[in-house]
C-alpha cells in the first residue's frame, strides 16, 4: 500500500534526555494508524516531529511523496495535514464557530482592505467559511455552542470543536493526540464515530495517539508501540496484542511472570 | 588615541554596569522562581531607599534603619505575592507583567505619599575620593559599589548552588507542580525569594541613592536593567552580571566616543540597541536557557 | 460577516448625538479640555488595542508613535505647501506605520516580552531624535512649536467646536474601519495568534505577517491620534508631552476599558481623562487647598495602579464587560455577551 507519511531514523532529545531514538515508521494511505505506549514514551514528541513542531536531531520525513529534513509547521495546512493537541489548543477569545473557521484561514486570498470594505472576494470567502463551519457544527452536534466563546464550554465539547477545526479544510492526513482523554464511555463512542465518518468522507488518513485499548484495538488498522522513545512493535492490532515486548512494556516484567501462570486469560 | 583616557572611560563604564547588574539580579531572582518579569523592581528600589533615608533622618541609627527597611521590604514582597501574583498564577506571562506595571504605580505613589516628594541626600560614609591608578583616576565610591555587588553575587551563587534552600528554590523554578507534589512549601519559598529580592533592592537603592540622591528617578533604574536582562537572559544571575558589565561598558564608550557626533544623550537608548541587536543573533540571551514549548 | 446589530445601532445613535446635539452645548471647556483630548486618547488606545488586546503584542512605546505622527503631520504641512489636512493626517499615519513595523521587526520573531523591550527602545530613541535634531522641528530650536492654522477646504478649523467635530469625524471613521477589520478574517487571525500561536501556525495562519500587519495598523491609528492630539488639542508640537508616562497611560486605558474591545478604548479614555478632573475637585472639596496638583498626581497614580491590578484579577475584559453585563441584565436575559468577532 502507498504510504502517506514515512519517518526514517528519527532521533530527538531534550537537554540530554532522549525522547525518540531512531524511530522509523510508515503510515499507509487511508489507515487509522495508532501510536501507543506508556506515559513519557514519546508519542506526543513523535506527532510533534511529524508536524514540524519539534525539529528532530536526525532522521528524515517523507510526506506525500516529498522528502523533508525539517518540516515547517506553517506549511502543513497547505500540504493537507491537520492535527489536534493533547492539551486543548483552542483560541479562547473566539467563539466555537470562529475557531472552526480559522481552519480555513490559509485559503483566504482577500486583502485586509477588501475585508474591511466587504468587497466581492472577501464577502464570498467569509460566507463560505461560515457555511463550512456551520456544516461541521451541525455534524458534530455543536450548533448549540456556535456563538459561545470556547473557554466556557465543557471539556468534551472543546475537544470536539478542536476536531472540527482540524477537519474543516478536508485534510488528507489528520493527527490526533489523545482526542478522547478524560471523556466518558459515551463521549468516546461518539468521538470514534466522528473520526470514522471523517475518514469515510475525505479518505483521510488518521494517526491516533490514544490510551484506551478498547478504542485503539477497535479503530486501528495498524499500531505502532513506543517505549522510552524506542519503537518496540509495529503491526496489526492482533499482532501487537501478541507481541511479548509489548506485553512486558505495558505490564512490567513481574506481572508478565505472574500472568504467564494464567496463559488462557492473556490469550483472551 | 589616548589609551589612558580610554581605560579610564572603560573602567567608569564597567563600574556603572555593576550598578545595573545589581538591579537586574533582583529581576532574575523573581523571574527564576515565579516566571514573572517584575516591572515593579524599580519601584521597590525607590521604596527601599526612601524608607531607609526617611527612617535614618528621623534619627534611627544606620543598622536599625537598615533592619527595619529590610523587614518592610519582606512584608511588601509577601503582600505582592499574596495579593497580586498568586491570584494571577495561571494567567499568561504578559498579564502578570502588566500587573507588575500597575504595582509599580501603586508602590511609587505610596512611597511618595508616605515620605514626600523631596530629594534626600544619602551619605553612606564612603568618601568619594578619586584613586589614582596608573594615569587614570577611578572613584573610590564606585570601587566600593563594585565590591558590594561582587559580595552579593557570590553570596547568591553559594545560596543557589550549595544549600538545601537554594535547591528548593531551583526546584520550584523548574516545575511548580512537581515542587508542590514533593512537599516543598511554595509560599515559604516565594516569600523568602521576595525577601532576598527586597534585600537586593535595598542595597541597590542605597548605592544608587548615595550617588544620585534619593528621589523619584531611582525607580527609573528599572528601565536601565531591562536591556541588561535581554542581553544576559532573564533567568541567569551570571547573565545579569555579565550583561550589566557589557551594557555599562558599551554605553559609556558610545556616549564618549560617538555621542559628540550626534549631539550627545545617546545613553538614553544605546543600551536597548545593543541588547536588541544581540537578540537577533542569540534569542535566548547570553546565558538564558532555550526551552521548547511543550504541546 | 458582522451584521448590523443592536450594538452597531447604539454606536450610531451615540455618534449622531455627539455630532448633532453635543456641539450646541455652550462650553469651550468641555470641548477643549475634555472631549477633544478624550477622542485623541481613544483613537490611540484603539490602535494599541488592535496590537495588544487583539494580537496580544504589548507595546510600551505608544507615545513615541504618537510623536512620530504629530511631527510627520507638522513637517508635511510645513514642507508641502497646499497639502490638504486629511491627506496630511493620512501621511502621518503611514509614516508612523512604517516606523512601527521597523521597531516591531526584530522582536516579533520572538515571543513574550521582547516587543515590550523594543518598543521601549522606540520610546527613548524617538524622543531623543526629535529633541536632538532641529530638522524635525523645521529648524525651530525653542522646542515648542505652535501649529499652523488648519483648513478643511475653505473652512478654518479655528474654534473649540470645530476642532472637536473634526476629531469626532476622523475618530468615528477610523473606528468604523477597525470594527470591520476585527470582525472578519483578520480579526480572527489576530486572536488566534494571541491565544495559541502554535496552533495558529499549524492551521496555516502566517504568524509573522499577522503580527507585522497588527503592528502597522496599530501604529497607523496611533500616529493619526498623535497628530490629532498635537494639532487639535495641544495646538503645539513638542516631544516632551510624548513621554513614557503617556505610553503607560494609553496602555492603562485599554486595560481599564477592556482588552480586545473596541468600545473599551473609548470607555477607558473617558475614564482616564475624567479621573484627574474629578480627583482634584473632590480633593479640593474634602481637604481644601492642601490637596494640590502634586498630591492629585500621586493619588491618581495609586488609584490607577490599584485599578489595573483589580481589572487584571477580576475582570480582564474591563469596563467594557461591566457595561455589557449591566446592559444585558437590564435589557435582555437571553443573549450572550458580544463576542469579538464575526460569523455571528
Ligand atoms: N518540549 C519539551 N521539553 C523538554 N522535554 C520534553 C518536551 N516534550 C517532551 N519532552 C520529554 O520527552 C519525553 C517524551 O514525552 P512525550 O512525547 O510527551 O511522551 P508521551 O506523549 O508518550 O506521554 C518525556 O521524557 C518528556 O519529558
Ligand atoms: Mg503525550
Amino acid at each position: 500500500m502507498k504510504a502517506v507519511l514515512e519517518l526514517a531514523g528519527i532521533t530527538l532529545s531534550f537537554g540530554g534526555i532522549a525522547a525518540l531514538r531512531d524511530v522509523s515508521l510508515s503510515i499507509g494511505e487511508g489507515d487509522v494508524h495508532s501510536i501507543i505506549g506508556p506515559n513519557g514514551a514519546g508519542k506526543s514528541s513523535l506527532l510533534n516531529v511529524m508536524t514540524g513542531i519539534y525539529r528532530p536531531d536526525a532522521g528524515r520525513i517523507d510526506l506525500g511523496g516529498r522528502s523533508f529534513e525539517t518540516l515547517r509547521a506553517q506549511d502543513l495546512a497547505r500540504l493537507g495535514v491537520a492535527r489536534t493537541f493533547q492539551n486543548v489548543a483552542l483560541f479562547k477569545g473566539l467563539t466555537a464557530r470562529e475557531n472552526i473557521a480559522v481552519g480555513l484561514t490559509h485559503r483566504g486570498r482577500a486583502t485586509a482592505a477588501e475585508q474591511v470594505l466587504g468587497l466581492g472576494r472577501a464577502r464570498r470567502e467569509e460566507r463560505d467559511a461560515r457555511q463550512a463551519a456551520d456544516a461541521l457544527l451541525t455534524r458534530f452536534d455543536l450548533s448549540a455552542y456556535a456563538d459561545r466563546k470556547v473557554d466556557v464550554l465543557p471539556y468534551g465539547v472543546q475537544k470536539r470543536v478542536e476536531l472540527a477545526r482540524a477537519l474543516i479544510a478536508g485534510p488528507k492526513l489528520l493527527l490526533l493526540d489523545e482526542p478522547m482523554a478524560g471523556m466518558t464511555a459515551g463521549e468516546k463512542a461518539e468521538m470514534c464515530n466522528f473520526i470514522l465518518s471523517a475518514r469515510a468522507e475525505h479518505k483521510t488518513t488518521i494517526v491516533l495517539v490514544e490510551h484506551d485499548m478498547g478504542v485503539v484495538m477497535g479503530l486501528s488498522d495498524r499500531i505502532t508501540v513506543l517505549d522510552h522513545g524506542v519503537r518496540i512493535a509495529d503491526g496489526t492490532p492482533a499482532e501487537v496484542q501478541r507481541n511479548p515486548a509489548v506485553i512486558e512494556a505495558y505490564l512490567g516484567a513481574e506481572e508478565v511472570a505472574a500472568l504467564s501462570r494464567h496463559e488462557p486469560e492473556l490469550a483472551a | 588615541m589616548d589609551w589612558g583616557f580610554f581605560a579610564g572611560v572603560a573602567i567608569a563604564g564597567l563600574l556603572a554596569g555593576v550598578m545595573y547588574s545589581l538591579v537586574a539580579i533582583g529581576f532574575v531572582l523573581i523571574y527564576k522562581t515565579s516566571s514573572v518579569l517584575n516591572f515593579a523592581q524599580g519601584a521597590m528600589v525607590l521604596f527601599a531607599a526612601l524608607t531607609f533615608v526617611s527612617l535614618h533622618e528621623e534619627g534611627l541609627p544606620f543598622w536599625v534603619a537598615f533592619a527595619v527597611t529590610l523587614g518592610a521590604m519582606i512584608v511588601l514582597g509577601i503582600l505582592i505575592e499574596a495579593l497580586v501574583l498568586r491570584p494571577l498564577v495561571n494567567q499568561p506571562p504578559i498579564t502578570l507583567f502588566l500587573a507588575t506595571l500597575g504595582l509599580s504605580y501603586v508602590i511609587e505613589g505610596a512611597a511618595q505619599l508616605f515620605w514626600g516628594t523631596q530629594v534626600h541626600s544619602l551619605d553612606l560614609g564612603i568618601e568619594d575620593v578619586p584613586l589614582p591608578l596608573n594615569a587614570i583616576l577611578i572613584s573610590q565610591f564606585d570601587v566600593f559599589c563594585a565590591v558590594v555587588a561582587g559580595v552579593i553575587v557570590a553570596a547568591l551563587t553559594i545560596l543557589f548552588r550549595y544549600t538545601r534552600t537554594g535547591l528548593a528554590f531551583r526546584a520550584a523554578a523548574e516545575d511548580q507542580y512537581a515542587a508542590l507534589n514533593t512537599g516543598l512549601r511554595l509560599p515559604v519559598i516565594w516569600a523568602s525569594i521576595w525577601g532576598v529580592a527586597g534585600f537586593v533592592s535595598l542595597v541597590a537603592g542605597l548605592l544608587w541613592g548615595a550617588r544620585t540622591g534619593v528621589q523619584f528617578s531611582l525607580s527609573l533604574v528599572v528601565l536601565k536593567s531591562l536591556p541588561v536582562l535581554v542581553l544576559g537572559g532573564f533567568d541567569s544571575i551570571l547573565g545579569a552580571i555579565v550583561g550589566g558589565l557589557i551594557i555599562g561598558l558599551t554605553e559609556t564608550l558610545a556616549e564618549v566616543y560617538i555621542g559628540p557626533y550626534v549631539g550627545g544623550g545617546i545613553d538614553q537608548w544605546i543600551a536597548y540597541v545593543i541588547a536588541l541587536g544581540f537578540l537577533l543573533v542569540r534569542p535566548t540571551g547570553l546565558f538564558g536557557q532555550r526551552s521548547v514549548e511543550r504541546v | 460577516m458582522a451584521r448590523f446589530n443592536k450594538l452597531h445601532a447604539a454606536a450610531a445613535a451615540l455618534f449622531l448625538l455627539m455630532a448633532l446635539v453635543v456641539p450646541f452645548i455652550p462650553s469651550d471647556y468641555l470641548f477643549d479640555a475634555i472631549l477633544t483630548p478624550m477622542l485623541a486618547i481613544s483613537l490611540a488606545a484603539l490602535g494599541l488595542n488592535l496590537l495588544a488586546g487583539y494580537a496580544g503584542q504589548v507595546s510600551l512605546g505608544s507615545a513615541a508613535f504618537m510623536a512620530v505622527g504629530a511631527f510627520t503631520a507638522y513637517n508635511c504641512l510645513l514642507r508641502v505647501p497646499g497639502l490638504p489636512l486629511l491627506v496630511d493626517l493620512g501621511l502621518a499615519g503611514l509614516v508612523t506605520a512604517a516606523v512601527g513595523v521597523f521597531f516591531g521587526l526584530p522582536s516579533l520573531r520572538l515571543q513574550g516580552f521582547y516587543l515590550a523591550v523594543s518598543t521601549l527602545a522606540a520610546q527613548f530613541f524617538v524622543q531623543w531624535a526629535l529633541t536632538n535634531f532641529a530638522w524635525f522641528s523645521g529648524g525651530d530650536t525653542s522646542g515648542v512649536i505652535t501649529t499652523p492654522p488648519l483648513f478643511i477646504g475653505p473652512m478654518a478649523i479655528d474654534s473649540p467646536v470645530r476642532r472637536y467635530l473634526l476629531s469626532l469625524l476622523i475618530v468615528a471613521a477610523l473606528t468604523a474601519l477597525a470594527v470591520r477589520l476585527v470582525s472578519g478574517r483578520a480579526g480572527r487571525e489576530f486572536l488566534a495568534v494571541r491565544d495559541h500561536e502554535l496552533a495558529a501556525r499549524v492551521l496555516g495562519v502566517k504568524i509573522l505577517r499577522t503580527k507585522l500587519f497588527a503592528c502597522a495598523v496599530s501604529s497607523f491609528y496611533i500616529g493619526v491620534a498623535g497628530a490629532l492630539w498635537a494639532f487639535l488639542y495641544l495646538r503645539t508640537v513638542e516631544p516632551a508631552g510624548f513621554d513614557l508616562d503617556r505610553s503607560f497611560e494609553i496602555l492603562f486605558v485599554i486595560i481599564i476599558g477592556g482588552l480586545a474591545s473596541i468600545r473599551g478604548a473609548f470607555l477607558g479614555a473617558a475614564f482616564i481623562v475624567v479621573l484627574p478632573l474629578l480627583l482634584s475637585r473632590a480633593g479640593a472639596a474634602v481637604f481644601g487647598s492642601t490637596f494640590d496638583s502634586g498630591l492629585v498626581d500621586i493619588v491618581e497614580k495609586i488609584i490607577l495602579g490599584v485599578l489595573i491590578i483589580f481589572f487584571l484579577r477580576v475582570e480582564p475584559a474591563g469596563l467594557s464587560a461591566l457595561v455589557a453585563r449591566i446592559r444585558w441584565q437590564h435589557i435582555t436575559r437571553s443573549r450572550t455577551v458580544e463576542t469579538s468577532g464575526s460569523l455571528t
